[in-house]
């Protein structure tokens, strides 16, 4: 294993945690208004 | 806003993936080649359906606010494209759930990218059913807690694994 590969996935997992949870208040902040 | 986010979600997703791949015991790679090759499909549909959006769709319905081919509405082109892309992206969790051990660091990984896997056949259920309503897009609800929470269970596996742990001997032997 390259030894990268935890920091580099932890890093990607973060970012998009970080924008699936921005995708759902996005979402929820649409439907919201309808 | 949902587009910007949807495709800031696809290429840290399949970088994780890869990350992954490199990070499993070698037995468990043919699960991970599976996760790679759906994640790939995953980042290609939605990088075309969010990048036409972006740049097409939205500067083009300003000027001329009215629907056209090109936009994501129930049953149209791009919005089958989008819905190819989160069954794709389910597909590659069930695949990445299968490359994680069953004890240790990744069992909640696992349980939460396989959590993720199951709820795909309601996304593929909500994208695809002929008559479109509210009532059937909230049916896909438990995925806001299945796709962030199995992003953050990868993130704490990352976190809890050691690169020393699965450091292969001969390695050490082929350094200068």
């Amino acid at each position: 294993m390259n030894e990268a590969s935890p920091q580099l996935g932890f890093g990607a997992s973060v970012i998009a945690f970080i924008a699936v949870v921005a995708y759902g208040v996005a979402q929820t902040f649409k439907f919201s208004i309808l | 806003m949902i587009y910007g986010t949807s495709l800031c979600i696809s290429v840290p997703f399949l970088i994780a993936i890869l990350a992954l791949h490199d990070a499993v015991d070698s037995r468990q790679r043919l699960w991970t080649c599976g996760a790679l090759l759906f994640g790939v499909m995953y980042v290609t549909y939605v990088v075309l359906v969010y990048a036409v959006q972006l740049s097409v769709v939205i500067p083009k319905s300003m000027e001329s606010p009215s629907g056209t081919v090109l936009g994501v509405a129930p049953q149209t082109l791009f919005w089958d494209i989008d819905g190819l892309g989160y069954i794709s992206m389910g597909a590659s969790t069930l695949f990445a759930a299968f490359s994680l051990p069953r004890k240790g660091p990744g069992i909640w990984a696992r349980r939460l990218l396989l959590s993720n896997a199951i709820i795909t056949p309601v996304i593929a259920f909500i994208y695809f059913y002929p008559h479109f309503s509210l009532g059937v897009l909230l049916l896909g609800l438990p995925w806001l807690i299945t796709a962030p929470g199995s992003l953050l269970a990868l993130a704490f596996y990352f976190r809890n694994i050691s690169p020393v742990t699965f450091r292969n001997p001969t390695d050490e032997r082929s350094r200068p």
